[in-house]
């Protein structure tokens, strides 16, 4: 399976990028390298859906955004999770658990039938 | 508030973005040359792995609010952009869409002042009309014990006041004497309508007894106009009729009277007996308007007062008793009894110009049809390059944002004017609770209209144009996709247009048809050549019947020879303005009936010459003559109408009349005339018994008529010359043509049916212009159709069959839809009408008629130029 090919459901990628930075405030490109590492390169954000995303949690106020020095000492726009963004993280990380159990039920029973 | 500021500071959200992206780009080189690039390999890979920087903005600024508005604007722009590239169109339908919200907004106005401003008392939800209706008098009125016992006696009103109908008097002292109105009225009469005084007190209730002190509260308007604003009036006296009168206080300017027929321009105390007393020689008629007590509703008020009117059966005498069988008590809110006849007027008024409105934005929703059906290239390629649905129809709805907001202002201006124009012309019938101005109210409906107008012209094309079918527009092929549904949504419109138009062509014939029946009214006079002027001659100075008399003949007889007059006479009652005078009589031979049930009959007081200069014709026996009126013999004329009721037939003369109470002399009947409308056009004549002027104390204010051989208004400086030599204390007021007394006694109805015909004339102009665009446009879109029925041999007529027929189609299924609304909508109209009923077939064959005329008008110029069409031209159009 090519990532290229794997359309991320949609609204998976808000969950994964508060999930990012409910780890620690930090800039977009932070974000989506964070993103890669932790899923072993499977996912490659691109910025063409990275700051939309960012944007668009930003107006919901699920993210709040403050320009401070990066690492490399450069003023870089950090985003950071505010108490809204972390009560939508918990309530999306529990529907996609359950979720992912369901779609696993069916797969198994399918496989036995098979 | 955080949106508001980053909706302002649009270009720090823009400047904060492209920060953002260059620091990505920057760490992206950074990572890069750390994994051993070259700075120009890394920086070209990262600009690769980029991508597009621009599309990348523009998506998160789809998902930033702030961005979103940004984008309408940039659509607004875009569309104030290319109307000035289409200024016809623009002009059009900017000018179309400011008639129609400029009218809609003026009437708006009308009824906003009229029906939905409160009353402007403290807490009006509380104050009620109370009322009496004595069926053998045919009157509501309530007798001034009955208003007594009900204040007394009630357990449901905070309080209750009363005022007498209009007086009149004459103000002396200050400048050139003038006639005013007043009023009499209780003590409370301020309290329960909760207002104070601009300047002093309002009435004690010591005041307010019979021979009590004569006090006097001046309006604004006469406090400013003939006291020029004197802030130490208070105190001082005026004179009225001669009598001294204190001013006690002054009333706001914000003051209305509650009673839209009066408009009072002081008040002075009416000075009711305390007890109930129907015994008293001069009971007085009162108009009653109560406050409820908190909580009580008006049905608890009404069986409250029908109780206290009952008991009061047994504290009169039996004739009153008698006189009183079959009353009714009406409680009624206030607000009700000073709108309620002219809601329905301005309801249909108001219906009519949304109508009309509605009709203008249907014809610029089909203007911009035909625009968009132009541009469905430019959608297409805007569908191409990634705009979706939503963002297509904001870009539609945006243009029509933009128009709506030009025509709304343009609209505002207009009813500027409109409003302007209506607080000349509107007949007093028609109560002013507000001022009939531009106040939020009206602001916010203009604001609401335009949105809507916006919504509605809109939304058509933008529904339409939002799917368009990319491939086949960008083919280029002339044949544009989507003709037919275009062709219907049109068509549609215009069908809307037409079934509108026809219901205010209706409306406004019934209108025209009931106006012409009222003013072709004979009134039983000539009123051509008659000047009328009032007089009241003061009871101070005119105190005995000899005096009022000698007055009148003085000034009948200087009348009388003035050049080119050629008669006078003297009336108690002008006809057309209403009846004040009647009293019981009994026709001789008949049986006395028992008192208090003897039928009533109208009286008025006339010189000799009356009749003769009113024209009023003789239709037997004799006019009065001088020696009736100065010897006040015991002769009576009756109008035609009271001789076929009351009189023998055939011998209308051989009767005596006895006017009045038992002890009254008999009147010997010398002449019968004809009938006159005396009620108004629009009333049948009621029996009249004419007498000679007496010059009694009631016959003081009488009414002088003139006919001259031309235009009788050139002699009014002459006539007032006259009236200054006999007595230069009396003041003239209220001269005006007999024919002017007329016309303004149909102010109304002409009020009305001018506003509705106005209003439905452009609704015709706007559905032909609809019907016009239309079927222009089927024949542009199918002129190479007709080529080739053309060159198969089709002749003239058929193509003109052809496109007329569609023209037809439309128009005849509007007329089926606006007969069928119509039916359902004309009943509304039934209290406007007068002797023409609300489904009258023959105003609706001819509005039917016309439309169909304008419509085959509309039609023929672009059929005639389909028929013109060279089949060579439009073969190859193709």
């Amino acid at each position: 399976m090519s990532e290229s090919q794997i359309e991320l459901l949609r609204g998976t990628l808000d969950m994964l990028v508060l999930k990012v930075v409910a780890l620690g405030a930090s800039h977009g490109y932070a974000i989506a390298q964070r993103l890669r590492q932790i899923s072993k390169d499977f996912f490659q954000v691109h910025q063409g859906s990275l700051y939309p995303a960012l944007h668009r949690l930003e107006d919901r106020g699920w993210l709040q955004a403050e320009w401070k020095e990066s690492e490399t000492g450069r003023e870089a726009k950090f985003y950071s999770l505010t108490k809204k963004g972390r009560r939508q993280l918990e309530q999306e990380a529990r529907d996609w658990e359950r979720l992912c159990d369901a779609v696993a039920l069916v797969l198994k029973a399918a496989e036995k039938e098979s | 508030m955080g949106r508001f500021r980053r909706l302002i500071r649009r270009s720090k959200v823009e400047r904060e973005l492209d920060g953002e992206l260059r620091f990505h780009l920057e760490q992206l080189i950074a990572d890069n040359v750390a994994a051993g690039m070259t700075p120009k390999e890394a920086r070209r890979d990262a600009l690769i792995k980029l991508g597009g920087v621009e599309r990348v903005k523009e998506e998160v600024r789809d998902s930033r609010w702030e961005m979103r508005i940004d984008n309408f604007f940039r659509d607004v722009c875009f569309a104030l952009r290319r109307l000035r590239k289409d200024r016809r169109f623009a002009f059009a339908a900017i000018v179309v869409l400011a008639l129609g919200i400029g009218a809609s907004t003026a009437i708006f106005s009308v009824v906003n002042a009229a029906l939905l401003q409160p009353l402007p008392y403290l807490d009006p939800s509380r104050l009620v009309w109370a009322d009496e209706f004595m069926p053998h008098f045919n009157d509501w009125s309530v007798p001034n014990p009955e208003f007594t016992n009900w204040s007394i006696n009630n357990h449901t009103f905070e309080g209750m006041l009363a005022y007498g109908g209009g007086a009149q008097s004459n103000l002396n002292g200050v400048g050139e004497p003038e006639r005013i109105e007043t009023s009499g009225v209780t003590a409370n009469f301020l309290t329960v309508l909760g207002i104070q005084p601009a300047l002093g007190r309002t009435f004690r209730s010591e005041e307010d007894k019979p021979g009590g002190p004569l006090v006097v509260l001046l309006t604004d308007a006469l406090w400013r106009h003939k006291f020029s604003g004197d802030t130490g009036i208070v105190g001082k006296s005026i004179k009225l009729d001669g009598q001294a009168f204190t001013v006690v206080g002054v009333l706001p300017s914000s003051f209305r009277f509650p009673d839209k027929t009066l408009s009072p321009q002081c008040l002075y105390p009416s000075q009711l007996p305390a007890e109930v007393d129907w015994s008293s020689a001069r009971l007085s008629v009162t108009r009653v308007i109560g406050r409820l007590a908190p909580g009580v509703s008006i049905r608890q008020a009404h069986v409250d007062l029908a109780t206290l009117a009952a008991q009061s059966n047994s504290t009169m005498p039996a004739g009153f008793v008698r006189m009183r069988q079959g009353l009714q008590v009406q409680v009624i809110p206030l607000q009700q009894k000073i709108v309620g006849d002219v809601r329905s007027a301005l309801l249909v008024l108001l219906l009519a110009v949304v109508f009309v409105l509605l009709i203008a934005c249907v014809n610029v929703a089909n203007l911009q049809l035909a625009r968009t059906a132009g541009r469905n290239k430019e959608l297409a390629v805007r569908a191409a390059i990634g705009a979706g649905r939503a963002r297509l129809m904001q870009l539609l709805l945006a243009e029509g944002m933009s128009f709506a907001a030009i025509g709304g202002v343009a609209g505002l201006f207009l009813a500027l004017i409109g409003v302007w124009l209506l607080r000349i012309s509107m007949p007093a019938t028609i109560p002013q609770i507000g001022v009939i101005a531009m106040d939020h109210a009206v602001l916010l409906f203009t604001f609401t209209t335009t949105c809507l107008t916006a919504i509605l012209f809109g939304l058509a094309p933008a529904l339409q144009a939002s799917k368009p079918d990319v491939n086949d527009a960008l083919k280029d092929g002339l044949r544009s996709t989507g003709l037919s549904l275009h062709r219907g949504y049109r068509g549609a419109l215009v069908v809307v247009e037409f079934t509108l138009a026809f219901l205010l062509l209706i409306g406004s014939g019934l209108l025209i048809r009931s106006f012409m029946r009222l003013s072709s009214v004979a009134p039983g006079f000539d009123p051509r050549n008659v000047l009328t002027v009032n007089t009241d001659l003061p009871n101070t100075r005119y105190s005995t019947e000899q005096q009022r008399k000698a007055f009148f003949l003085e000034i009948l007889d200087g009348l009388r020879a003035l050049p080119g007059v050629r008669s006078v006479g003297l009336s108690t009652q002008l006809p057309i303005l209403g009846h004040w005078g009647s009293s019981s009589f009994l026709v001789e031979g008949q049986p006395e009936p028992p008192r208090g049930t003897a039928p009533m009959v109208f009286n008025s007081e006339v010189s000799p010459d009356y009749f003769k200069t009113m024209y009023i014709p003789l239709v037997g026996g004799r006019a009065f003559t001088s020696s009736d009126v100065a010897l006040s013999s015991n002769v009576v004329i009756v109008s035609a109408m009271f001789a076929k009721r009351f009189l023998p037939p055939g011998a209308p003369l051989s009767k005596r009349l006895r006017l009045g109470a038992p002890d009254s002399p008999w009147n010997t009947v010398v002449g019968v005339v004809g009938d006159v409308h005396n009620e108004g056009l629009d009333h049948v004549s009621d029996p009249v018994v004419y007498v000679p002027y007496s010059g009694k104390d009631y016959a003081s204010q009488a009414s002088i008529v003139l006919r001259s051989d031309s235009d009788p208004r050139r002699l009014i400086s002459a006539i007032r010359g006259e009236f200054a030599a006999v007595d230069p204390a009396q003041p003239v007021f209220d001269i005006a043509t007999m024919q002017q007394r007329i016309d303004d006694s149909i102010e109304t109805p002409r009020f009305y049916m001018t506003l509705l015909t106005l209003f439905a004339a452009a609704a015709l102009l706007l559905a032909t212009v609809g019907i016009y665009g239309v079927i222009s446009y089927f024949v542009s879109q199918r002129t190479h159709e007709i080529g080739v029925r053309i060159a198969l041999g089709a002749g003239t007529s058929d193509i003109l069959r052809l496109v007329v027929g569609q023209g037809l189609l439309l128009s005849s299924v509007g007329l089926v839809l606006g007969l069928g609304g119509s039916l359902l909508l004309t009943r509304y109209l039934g209290s406007l009408l007068f002797d023409v009923r609300p489904n009258d077939p023959l105003t609706i064959i001819c509005c039917a008629a016309l439309l169909v005329i304008v419509a085959l008008a509309a039609c023929y110029v672009p059929a005639h130029r389909a028929a013109s069409v060279d089949p060579l031209v439009a073969l190859r159009f193709e």
